[in-house]
């Protein structure tokens, strides 16, 4: 999914040679935001459930309990690289008492919250206009960093990351 | 010290540790409420004149909004940075209208 939306976005972007028509810029926000999304709760999903093709249904399923502000609000946490001490409570922390987190998830979740604002002003708020090389480089920029997280190998942060997708909102209250 | 204040120290370009490429010429910022209605900043990074914006890799870009980024939790300023880039040569330009 992710691969073909992201693609999708660039191809919307590029549609017209001279004067980008705002439809079409609005839309490759739009489809580049839902490209990260999917990518994200996929992620998430395979992690939880495991990788296997025959495991499909039960990660579809699990798919659905994704919400698009629970996840922003883990995103924003883990862009700023700081977790609040309920979300960190009992987990290992360096020599200063930071739980480090790696600039791969940092930057990741960096772009969830910048394309899901834009997603939310690109389909919802016409006051706002859309340069077509901005937009491009915000879906390349997007590209790099699902690239950069995808070759992140496998840790309890990485882990951590993507249960909190899902959990954050129960996990800050506790 | 003042939030204004801290958030124009942490986008000085005098001491903003920004990557060679793309070049930044100034950096706008403004107060904001995000789509979830959190408080938030929206800034706008211009490029220096001339800066040939296709050779910009999403990785560069990437990396420019994370010095900023970083720059701004470490002079404790926690609201999350909404980043848009331009140039010169696209501010002195009518945006594109088709509607």
């Amino acid at each position: 999914m992710y691969d073909d939306l992201i693609g999708l976005a660039k191809t919307i972007a590029e549609l017209d040679s001279k004067k980008p028509r705002q439809a079409n810029l609005r839309r490759a926000v739009s489809t580049a935001y839902y490209a990260v999304f999917h990518y994200l709760v996929d992620e998430a999903c395979c992690a939880q459930i495991g990788t296997q093709n025959d495991q499909k249904e039960h990660r579809h399923a699990l798919a659905r309990a994704y919400v698009h502000t629970s996840m922003k609000d883990a995103c924003k946490s883990f862009n700023g690289g700081t977790l609040k001490g309920a979300i960190i409570k009992g987990l290992p922390r360096d020599a200063n008492g930071n739980y480090l987190i790696p600039v791969e998830i940092r930057n990741i979740a960096g772009t969830f919250v910048e394309l899901q604002e834009m997603r939310h002003q690109a389909d919802y708020d016409l006051s706002e206009r859309f340069r077509k090389a901005e937009v491009l480089k915000l879906i390349e920029q997007a590209k790099s960093h699902v690239e950069q997280f995808h070759k992140l190998a496998v840790s309890d942060t990485r882990k951590f990351f993507l249960a909190c997708l899902w959990a954050y909102k129960e996990l800050k209250n506790r | 010290m003042a939030v204004d204040e801290k958030t124009n120290e942490a986008l000085d370009l005098r001491k903003l540790k920004l990557p060679p490429f793309p070049p930044v010429s100034k950096i706008d910022w403004q107060e904001y409420e995000d789509s979830t209605g959190d408080d938030a900043l929206r800034l706008l990074v211009i490029f220096a004149e001339n800066t040939d914006v296709d050779k910009i890799t999403g990785q560069q870009l990437g990396d420019l909004k994370r010095a900023i980024r970083d720059s701004l939790i470490a002079h404790g300023i926690e609201k999350f940075p909404y980043i848009s880039i331009t140039t010169p040569e696209e501010l002195a330009e009518p945006i594109d209208e088709d509607e």
